[in-house]
């Protein structure tokens, strides 16, 4: 029956996807070329980033009960440890109930790669990929190509500096981009679909020419920007991560291909 | 062996004379696959409700298909040491190396010791990796097809798998993909044992656990 | 060898390649005794194992991210080993093997690992121990060379890791461990980078303009200006040896480590086993190394602690002290004993001249003024004949195959191995091949250039996997097929360039 509503809601969605191209939770983001940090210098560098559509907010707390309260099994005490480990959602008070301590509107953090992906799919989105996760958050306030800016590149440094705070703020308090998204730095790491697609040892001095032994393609990996701190600082992230951790400045946000 | 070789001649036959998955299916002598299991809608039913041990990566409920275009699932594959490795048909360097340190260890093993022990290949590109290619692969590669399994599935089951063994990889726009070099051993319900990194390596401290998991077993 | 990852280690990336533990596991037959390593922080050295025997040493050392004091009024978010900076010290003894556990605080915002000096294998360890936010990684090492290391984090990107503060020192006694002393202290170098100038107060990010110049604000010994300065100075007695170990973080700058007002008895250079030197003054510390002092003190007072690139340590806080209680030896040091006028009028630098504020110069001297010589002048266009003449070499038949070997190396020997001999049954030999002696050069030229595919033959054994077309320009394609044919098939045949140029236009045409 559940899955049957799963289905429809599916449906439902898709079809309203089709007629209204942009739902109001989500914006439009134009895609294009993104040269990642890390390639592979025999193949042409660049990846093209077709148009997507990508939530405004990070998933907050609030939205992930509702989840949680549908799809139970992602519940705190019945997940199993190969999907998310030991401190999955352990900052909520319990199973249903995030906690007086916690700002609901807040980012939803220490959750998984699974239950961001499960939570994506129950709404009928998706994780966006590392590329266009990366292009998205290129922007600052007033243009697309906000890396460029040394400032904004210094703030992004400067939250990546810090300590997580222990209560982290709702979301839309850091500022808004180009696009219209809200808190693309300075609130939380996210999770993208394919994290695991940076093929670095997490030995930063090895990983300018990764033995073909170990991985295949031609020749050498380098990196494409040596001082893009920020970038390095987020694929070192992702490259410690494996799909079932959770950590405590780690939410996400969905995307959705454009029909 | 040469038995196989007549059969695969004939199935190839049988589907340029037009012939659809089904007739294939029904053709072919293929020993371990079961029906296909009831569908469920989507990924956030990871878990099936089958009993599985806590770590068992047979737990995704994910939905395959064989180089005999038949459905697979991960449950399947319970009851015997998996050899498993993820590759692409089209790759040129790493995988035909990989699929030929698995076949070492497949070789050093006895006939009865291989009674309990599969062979999986799993698909990392859907996209040109068809049940059809995969097959052209495993007689390319000559595999003995009662022992191993290729496998093609969705992008999203693809990684759900791929990141339970810690497998990295990326997708080039040649169309290739980098990606890293595992075998990985998986016990009768699923878990993981042993994971061998790397390529034309030696595989030997593979091959005892095998013969250690299958001969205590028996 | 140690590539194979344990059983039990339910899931693991990629990333984790290298595993040390598989060593500890097959050694340890005959059960080590299990020691929980005690650590300190600086300037506090641990006490001498004082064992004769190896032993299994557990260490845990935990990475923290906190906010905390550079210098009077400054503030600096440093990362840590165990909570300060620099890292807590470890101390094991030669032959000790090592269970490390690194825990990285939930609170943290970054991965983080450590590349122990100390380690033999990749990385130092740092694949095995990285690890994300409010997780731990173990691995297991065997302390195999006896001395003085240090450690620090290598998560990319490693420089802002290292700026940030996360390095320290690990000792690992030498098997008939080392001679007693009185004191033993721990000091570490390392400068910090910041947005505003010294001083400045405040929050103060880190800059990375400036350390991309390595123009640190901040040269500083244990962490933060003043940390061995009044209430925190160093102790010691007079008559009392004291030793130093002595660490350079870096991230950049190369230290210039003096004690005013001692000399070094002995110095354990670059932090190797033997004392290497008597009598120093001032010993050079490298970034990423370390050094051990030892000095015996004779007389009582303060002694400076310098980095002797001496704006450093008046500048940019390298300062620290040794306050040494007891009693005067006037023997030894006396003190002032008088103080008088001097007038600058010594015979060997003349007197000063009141109009140019110099010492007058005499004649003679004027002889050494520097001046460039006519003989001191290149002519460069010898030298540039010759480089022509070897350039041609290079471009011309007599050296074609070894730019084919070259070619050969980079593009085909990971396939093909470098023998030639290929890979048994995945990639066919191109070493006296008979493939290769059957197939006319055009074939052989398409093989390379437009890539293989299905079944093929080669010295009666079957091949059947893809070979890609190969990115090579006509010059490099004729080199490596000559190479190919004359050093690896005993065959007088050779490709040339205009052969390669042909097929291609025949390609094309055909092609279309």
């Amino acid at each position: 029956m559940l899955k049957l509503l799963i289905m429809l809601t599916f449906t439902a969605l898709t079809v309203f996807g089709q007629k209204n191209t942009v739902p109001k939770e989500m914006i439009l983001v134009n895609g294009g070329i993104y040269t990642p940090l890390y390639v592979n210098d025999t193949t042409s560098q660049n990846v093209e980033v077709k148009p997507f559509l990508l939530d405004k907010y990070a998933v907050t707390n609030r939205d992930f009960l509702e989840f949680v309260k549908a799809v139970p099994k992602w519940k705190r005490s019945s997940v199993n440890k190969l999907f998310a480990d030991e401190n999955y959602l352990s900052f909520w008070k319990a199973d249903f109930e995030i906690g007086e301590n916690v700002n609901p509107n807040a980012p939803v953090v220490n959750v998984s790669w699974f239950a961001a992906k499960a939570y994506a799919e129950w709404k009928g989105k998706r994780l966006p990929t590392v590329a266009e996760w990366e292009i998205a958050a290129q922007a600052d306030s007033k243009s697309k190509e906000g890396y460029m800016n040394q400032e904004f590149v210094n703030l992004i440094l400067k939250w990546y500096s810090v300590p997580s705070s222990k209560n982290l703020p709702e979301v839309g308090s850091t500022y808004k981009n180009y696009y219209g998204l809200y808190d693309m730095h300075g609130l939380i790491w996210e999770w993208t679909s394919d994290f695991f697609n940076a093929l670095v040892s997490g030995e930063s001095r090895g990983d300018n020419g990764i033995n073909r032994n170990l991985f295949c393609g031609n020749g050498s990996v380098g990196a494409t920007d040596y001082k893009n701190y920020p970038a390095f600082m987020r694929f070192a992230l992702r490259s410690s991560l494996k799909a079932n951790y959770t950590t405590a400045n780690l939410g996400f946000r969905c995307a959705r291909d454009i029909k | 062996m040469k038995t196989y070789i007549t059969l695969f001649g004939l199935v190839l036959f049988l589907a340029a004379a037009g012939y659809l998955a089904f007739a294939e299916n029904t053709t072919e002598k293929e020993p371990q696959e079961k029906p296909k299991k009831e569908s469920s809608c989507c990924s956030s039913e990871h878990m099936g409700t089958d009993s599985f041990t806590e770590n068992s990566l047979y737990q995704l409920n994910s939905k395959w298909k064989n180089q005999f275009n038949n459905d697979v699932e991960l449950k399947d594959l319970k009851g015997k040491i998996n050899v498993i490795s993820m590759i692409f048909a089209n790759c040129s360097y790493a995988c035909p190396i990989l699929v030929n340190d698995m076949r070492k260890i497949e070789s050093a093993l006895s006939k009865d010791e291989l009674r309990n022990v599969q062979f999986t290949l799993i698909s990392i590109d859907p996209e040109r990796d068809t049940p059809k290619r995969l097959k052209q692969f495993a007689e390319d590669q000559n595999l003995n097809l009662a022992r191993w399994k290729l496998l093609t599935g969705s992008r999203s089951d693809i990684d759900d798998f791929a990141v339970l063994l810690g497998f990295r990889y990326k997708k080039e726009n040649d169309g290739s993909y980098s990606h890293s070099n595992i075998i990985t051993l998986l016990d009768e319900e699923g878990e993981i044992i042993h994971q061998h990194v790397g390529l034309n390596e030696d595989v030997t401290e593979t091959i005892s656990l095998i013969k250690e998991k299958v001969n205590k077993g028996v | 060898m140690k590539k194979y990852i344990n059983q039990l280690v339910i899931i693991s990336f990629a990333a984790s390649f290298i595993f040390f533990s598989s060593c500890t596991e097959h050694e340890g037959e005959e059960k080590l005794p299990v020691i929980h390593a005690k650590l300190t922080h600086a300037p506090n050295v641990p006490p001498p194992t004082g064992r004769d025997y190896p032993a299994k040493v557990v260490v845990d050392m935990e990475v923290v991210e906190l906010v905390g004091k550079l210098a009077d009024g400054v503030e600096y978010t440093f990362w840590t080993f165990g909570g300060k900076v620099p890292g807590e010290f470890i101390r094991i003894r030669e032959g000790d093997e090592v269970e490390f556990h690194l825990h990285n605080h939930p609170s943290s915002k970054l991965p983080h690992n450590i590349d122990l000096h100390a380690v033999t294998g990749p990385g130092g360890g740092a694949e095995a121990s990285f690890t994300t936010p409010g997780h731990s990684s173990t691995f297991n090492f065997k302390a195999l060379n006896p001395g003085l290391y240090v450690y620090h984090c290598a998560t990319a990107p490693v420089g802002l890791h290292i700026a940030n503060g996360m390095y320290g020192l690990i000792l690992v006694e030498p098997k008939e461990g080392l001679s007693k002393v009185d004191r033993e202290y721990y000091v570490m170098q390392s400068e910090f980078y910041t947005e505003g100038s010294y001083g400045e107060e405040g929050y103060q990010p880190f800059s990375m303009e400036k350390a991309l110049d390595e123009n640190p604000d901040y040269v500083v010994f244990n962490g933060s200006v003043g940390s061995m300065v009044g209430d925190k100075a160093l102790k010691a007695g007079v008559g009392e040896t004291v030793r130093l170990y002595i660490g350079n973080g870096g991230p950049n700058l190369v230290s210039s480590f003096h004690v005013i007002g001692e000399i070094f008895d002995h110095v354990y250079t670059e932090g190797g086993t033997a004392v290497k030197q008597k009598n120093v003054q001032t010993t050079l510390v490298p970034a990423g190394g370390s050094a051990i002092v030892e000095f015996k003190i004779d007389v009582p007072g303060e002694f400076i602690l310098v980095d002797h690139s001496i704006f450093r340590a008046f500048n940019k806080g390298a300062i620290g002290k040794i306050a040494v209680g007891g009693n005067e030896n006037e023997s030894i040091y006396s003190g002032k004993v008088k103080e008088e006028v001097y007038t600058g009028k010594k015979e060997s630098l003349g007197a000063i001249n009141p109009s140019t504020g110099r010492y007058n110069s005499n004649a003679e001297e004027e002889k050494y003024v520097p001046q460039f010589a006519e003989s001191n002048q290149v002519d460069y266009s010898e030298l540039s004949k010759s480089a022509q003449a070897s350039r041609k070499k290079e471009e011309g038949n007599t050296d074609i195959l070894s730019f084919g070997k070259q070619v050969y190396t980079t593009t085909c020997s990971a396939c093909h191995q470098a023998d030639g001999n290929g890979l048994p049954n995945v990639f066919p030999p191109i070493k006296n091949s008979d493939w290769i002696a059957k197939k006319n050069k055009e074939e052989v030229i398409d093989a390379v250039a437009g890539g293989l595919n299905g079944k093929i033959t080669v010295n009666g054994k079957s091949y059947n996997n893809i070979m890609p077309p190969q990115n090579l320009n006509d010059k490099q394609l004729a080199a490596v097929l000559t190479y190919v044919y004359k050093e690896m098939n005993k065959s007088s045949k050779t490709v040339s360039e205009e052969e390669v140029k042909k097929y291609r236009n025949s390609k094309s045409i055909t092609g279309n």
